[in-house]
């Protein structure tokens, strides 16, 4: 099996997993939408649409999972120019692929927490002045780096994973037990 | 090795997984049956059902699947008429349905001890008990649980649609 191969393997597998995701979000922000929807009509706009951003996480999941699903394709053709046709010829090239696929899921994990993130963080810029948000900016300022942080990690797994793993096999390629 | 063989071998990874996921749901259930047993004037009531079922179903799912020959035979791996003679559908599809029974194996203990949860509240003999599930979130916690073993119950049984939709007539 070739590394692009398994590449679009392990890609349609954490689609998979974003679609059990997305599941699992959409049933944990139906039940508090729908139980709250009589109380948001009589309150401010703001706050509806607040609440309404609790779909952002199944949405997001949803529309990562089906990419990658069902296809993927520019993914696939940017980390992989048609020079990856050969099979896989030792652990290095799998180790290559497995810090490849799993920059893919820590990015495609953090993406809905990063759009839900910026698009809070408007609502409560974008909020009356009678309302405090003091406490929404300093819990929207907590979670940002651990967001940032995922998303900037799974970035250099896919750009340096060819590093990582010559780091890693360094001594068997030069023949040092 | 064919498809039933890998799903065989990792059908028996999970029932190992199983059996270590015991120990620790088995460690926070002990506590409860200490105080039930110290304390003989309550009686035994049904929200403790789910919450004992824990460890008690994960041993019989880790034993089963790791001893049993049957269970890679009696889920059925279709072909999908149309694929390409390249390996990657099959290798999908045991992926998808061996991730199936982790998806179940792994939500059943925080779906059945959020089901014990609202049970106790809703055997309280007390006037509001409804309105303290419904306020808590207590009635509708273990849904999006029973939502993802529903999910993986249709991988595991039906992950061949899946596959379908990942490899369209035979492209990869």
């Amino acid at each position: 099996m070739s590394r692009k191969d398994l590449f679009i393997l392990g890609s349609k597998w954490i689609g998979v997993y974003c679609l059990a995701l997305a599941i699992g979000e959409l049933f944990k922000a139906f039940p508090l939408t729908f139980t709250y929807v009589p109380r948001l009509r009589q309150s401010v706009p703001l706050f509806t649409l607040s609440n309404w951003l609790s779909f952002i996480g199944p949405v997001g999941y949803l529309t990562i999972g089906t990419y990658l699903i069902s296809g993927g394709s520019y993914i696939r053709d940017f980390w992989f120019h048609g020079d990856d046709e050969n099979s896989t010829k030792n652990s290095k090239d799998f180790l290559d692929v497995g810090i490849k696929l799993y920059g893919l899921y820590l990015i495609a994990v953090s993406i809905p927490g990063c759009i839900w993130l910026v698009a809070n963080a408007l609502i409560a810029l974008s909020a009356p002045p009678y309302l405090s948000i003091e406490d929404e900016l300093e819990g929207l300022r907590s979670y940002l780096p651990s967001v940032l942080a995922s998303l900037g990690l799974g970035m250099c797994c896919l750009v340096w994973s060819g590093r990582v793993a010559g780091l890693a096999f360094r001594r068997t390629e030069t023949g040092v037990p | 090795m064919t498809e039933k063989d890998y799903f065989q071998v990792g059908a028996k990874l999970i029932g190992l997984y199983c059996l270590v996921l015991m120990l620790p749901v088995l460690l926070g259930v002990l506590s409860t049956i200490i105080v039930i047993a110290g304390n003989t004037s309550d009686p035994l009531g049904v929200q403790y059902i789910p919450l004992f079922a824990s460890p008690i179903l994960l041993v019989a799912l880790g034993v089963y699947l790791l001893k049993s020959r049957a269970f890679a035979h009696r889920i059925s791996f279709e072909g999908i008429v149309g694929m390409s003679n390249s390996k990657l559908p099959q290798y999908f599809t045991v992926g998808t349905k061996l991730y199936g029974v982790f998806l179940i194996v792994g939500t059943i203990p925080s779906f059945l001890t959020l089901l014990a949860n609202f049970l106790f509240v809703m055997n309280q003999r007390v006037r509001y008990a409804d309105i303290v599930t419904a306020a808590t979130g207590l009635k509708t916690n273990f849904v999006p649980d029973l939502a993802m073993i529903i999910f993986g119950i249709f991988l595991l049984f039906k992950g061949e649609i899946v596959t379908l939709w990942a490899f369209p007539s035979g492209k990869e």
